[in-house]
């Protein structure tokens, strides 16, 4: 009996503690290992995208990883020409591009996400 | 008697033929030539119009326009995909011929808000016909069930629910098994692991209800689980395996497996209110959890609120009362669980009463070395209906003499024992019966301003949700089937009942009511009932204690409401559950590689296939219920029809109410 008890209590242990620990420790992994910058957007009314300033080095490739947090948005950096596919809550969407001008540029939404729709903004700093 | 049959059949022959007209319909209108141009507007959580009818084989072009964000609309039948942004320069359109006749429901297909899974709209070519099919089987099925119970229901031969039951426990590996104490933990270890997953993706996964474990898994996965599996056929079997009270438990008995500390019986006899040792506080808890299901079903940071509440409650219960006072008393899914388990084929029950008379000691309620007393408080040598009984299997550890079984038997049962019932639990019936059909509404339905209303858009649009709400689960519902039986009354007895004595109960709920809100000042009491003899003149018992026994017929008529229409979001909606299990965060995971895999609705053109034959059960099942209900308190057959008649029509007009929202 007495080792059945500690057994179950390590087991509960695991489920309990283990599953949580694990959770974030394997996305804490995932994270270390992804090359993209990831940005959750956000409507305006929503807090905007998070993060909002983003910092990424000149002349190198960087890669942004997006997402919704609420409804679809489309993401767009217009001193480079660049736009995203649609942003739907959910699901991720790439970009990638090679800057070739340090400075700070604002990012947009291309797509209609709320009455304030055109307030939803960011800054990419191409550092030096 | 011969009349009613007369009546009856008529109905039935009437209802045939109406079905052989609709079955077979002529060919329908031809379509005009050229194409039908249709312009649909998409809002969350709505599409303008709502409804759209053609013929068939019309040429459609429609065309989407977002209002407010973007929204898509998928018409699976036509192999229709549009996806359309606000103020977009190329409209989304699509051309195709609606060449079959039905009614198709459109979908959006782009997360647009909480709501989104919800946002439906209904394409109609004619002729399509299936409610009038299903309104007219309606009738002859209830025809038929009626003319039906009166022949088979109370001969003792014919009876379809003849009292058997087969005892599993005979099996020495069965009774060997559920007397292991390690049996219920077994059960709850893994549904612990599930239930943390549960958690942190409430709390800290995508706050997208559709990429979130928690939504799909607990208010899709589980609560299908529930509804086909868990409570029809094991009743409270759930119960045994719940997690949620684990940590209560442990505090409790400081041991998981091995036999701990455990609390007096007296301890919780004592504590809990003795007002409060029914299914009102559940029936309260289930409420208000339902007027706030629009947050709860759809925000995973609400479900786990919710569920943290449950677990603190369950805590803290469990030590100021000791064992499972939560799960008796408080637990509001418990209500509805114990309600509907009594529908289901498992039993535990003692097995020889002249054993338990003899056991003094009835250590099944004390508890002893090797296991704990009922931790649901009840006697389990007692037993008479599934209840109350979480299935926790302690008491086939307690009893000395094993004399304690698991049987199978006929379906619903217990809703023939006629001891232990209460106005409290018919209500629970009512509430759970007003839930659905409201639910139906609110996600099944095309109408975006119940949508609004249960989202919470403006508090005066949600005050007046939750007003009609309440008024429809606790007034309007019961009071019909109430007037119901009333007039039932009546007419077997050929004079009614004065009003002023069949509802003399109103005045005091009522002043019990507004003592709630003036402190100190205590509410009249119910007198109560003087004797349960009331055989003056041949008359039936009042129409208080009618109405408590005939509302059991609302059990049965409920659970088949609520699998129906979990069939239609469970098809909907359970291919979300894939990708949760690869990316249970919606952090972007792939564990099993299945993280991509499209959200597709399965087979929804059968939907109204399995709703309406689940239904039209439920109906025979509540028929041949109150039917069997009544010639336990009326044997005059002339009267017992006359007082089951405006009831039986309570039951064929909810089906068919629950026909029209489906269909
Ligand atoms: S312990 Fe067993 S024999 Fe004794 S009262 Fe309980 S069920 Fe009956
Ligand atoms: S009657 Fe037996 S199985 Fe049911 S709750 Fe009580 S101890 Fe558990
Ligand atoms: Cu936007
Ligand atoms: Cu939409």
């Amino acid at each position: 009996m007495k080792f059945t008890e500690t057994f179950a209590n390590v087991l509960l242990i695991l489920a309990i503690v283990g599953t949580t620990a694990g959770i974030f420790l394997y996305e804490n992994a995932l994270e270390n290992d992804r090359e993209c910058i990831t940005i959750h957007f956000r409507t305006y009314e929503n807090g905007n995208p998070t993060p909002n300033v983003v910092h990424i080095p000149n002349n190198e490739k960087s890669c942004f990883r997006l997402t919704s947090d609420d409804t679809t948005h489309m993401f767009n950096l217009p001193d480079f020409g660049i736009y995203s596919e649609p942003i739907h809550p959910g699901k991720w969407t790439y970009v990638d591009f090679t800057p070739e001008e340090a400075g700070e540029f604002s990012f947009v939404c291309t797509v209609v996400c709320s009455p304030l729709h055109s307030k939803v903004r960011g800054k990419i700093i191409v550092d030096n | 008697m011969k009349k009613l049959r007369g009546v009856l059949l008529v109905l039935i022959s009437l209802g045939v033929l109406t079905i052989c007209l609709l079955a077979f319909p002529s060919a329908g209108k031809a379509g005009n030539d050229g194409v039908r141009e249709i312009v649909i507007h998409a809002r969350a959580f709505e599409y303008t119009p709502r409804l759209i009818t053609v013929q068939k084989g019309e040429t459609i072009k429609l065309t989407l326009i977002a209002d407010d964000v973007t929204h898509g609309l998928v018409l699976e039948k036509y192999g229709v995909k549009l996806e359309a942004s606000p103020r977009a320069e190329v409209p989304s359109s699509v051309t195709f011929v609606a060449n079959e006749g039905g009614k198709f429901h459109f979908r959006c297909t782009v997360v647009c808000g909480p709501f989104h899974a919800f946002m439906v709209g209904e394409f109609v070519v004619e002729p399509y016909n299936k409610l009038s099919i299903a309104w007219s089987l309606t009738l002859v099925v209830a025809g038929m069930a009626i003319i039906g119970v009166q022949r088979y229901g109370d001969n003792k031969e014919k009876d379809p629910v003849p009292s058997w039951s087969f005892e599993l426990t005979k099996f020495k590996w069965v009774r060997t098994l559920l007397k292991q104490r390690w049996f219920q933990f077994a059960l709850m270890l893994p549904n612990a692991f599930f239930f943390v997953v549960i958690l942190v993706a409430a709390f800290f996964g995508s706050p997208i209800g559709n990429a979130n474990f928690a939504i799909i898994f607990v208010w899709i996965v589980w609560w299908a689980a529930l509804k086909f599996f868990f409570i029809p056929i094991g009743g409270r079997l759930f119960c045994s395996m719940c997690p949620l009270p684990l940590p209560g438990d442990w505090l409790e008995h400081k041991a998981l497996v091995k036999k701990g500390h455990e609390s007096p019986v007296s301890k919780a006899r004592k504590g809990w209110p003795k007002g409060l040792r029914n299914l009102w506080t559940q029936n309260i808890g289930f409420l208000s959890v339902c007027l706030f299901s629009g947050l709860i079903l759809t925000r995973p940071i609400a479900t786990g609120i919710v569920l943290s509440l449950f677990i603190i409650g369950a805590a803290v219960t469990s030590v100021k009362y000791g064992r499972r006072v939560f799960c008796r008393y408080i637990c509001p899914v418990s209500g509805f669980t114990g309600m509907y388990s009594m529908v289901a084929p498992v039993e535990i029950r003692a097995i020889d009463p002249q054993v338990c008379a003899e056991h003094t000691d009835k250590t099944c309620i004390t508890g002893s070395e090797d296991g704990y007393g009922c931790p649901w408080l009840n006697y389990p040598g007692g037993l008479e209906r599934n209840s109350y009984c979480g299935m926790c299997t302690e008491c086939f550890k307690t009893c000395p003499e094993d004399n304690i079984a698991l049987n199978i038997r006929p379906f619903g049962r217990d809703l023939f024992v006629y001891s232990g019932r209460g106005v409290d639990e018919v209500y629970n019936g009512f509430i759970m019966l007003a839930c659905a059909l409201i639910y139906i509404a609110v996600f099944l339905g095309p109408w975006g301003v119940l949508k609004d209303m249960a989202n919470i858009a403006t508090v005066p649009l949600y005050l007046a949700y939750a007003v009609a709400f309440i008024l429809t689960n606790l007034v309007i519902l019961p009071g019909l089937f109430y007037v119901a039986v009333w007039l039932g009354k009546g007419w077997a007895e050929g004079k009614m009942t004065p009003a002023k004595e069949a509802f003399n109960f109103v005045p005091i709920v009522w002043q019990n009511f507004l003592a709630l809100f003036k402190k100190g000042v205590k509410g009249p009491k119910f007198p109560k009932n003087k004797s349960n003899v009331h055989l003056m003149d041949m008359g039936l018992p009042p129409v208080q204690k009618l109405f408590t026994e005939y509302g059991y017929t609302i059990i049965p008529l409920g659970l088949a409401g609520w699998i129906a229409f979990t069939v239609a979001f469970a098809l909907v909606d359970i291919s979300y559950a894939i990708p949760l299990l690869s990316d249970p965060m919606g952090w972007g995971w792939d564990l099993f590689g299945t993280a991509s895999a499209e959200w597709v609705m399965y087979v929804p053109h059968l939907v109204p296939f399995f709703q309406i034959p689940i239904m039209l059960v439920g109906m025979v099942v509540a028929i041949y219920v109150v039917y069997r209900i009544g010639i336990h308190h009326i044997s005059n057959k002339k009267m017992l029809l006359k007082s089951l008649a405006p009831v039986f029509f309570y039951i064929i007009m909810i089906t068919g109410f629950f026909f029209w929202l489906v269909l």
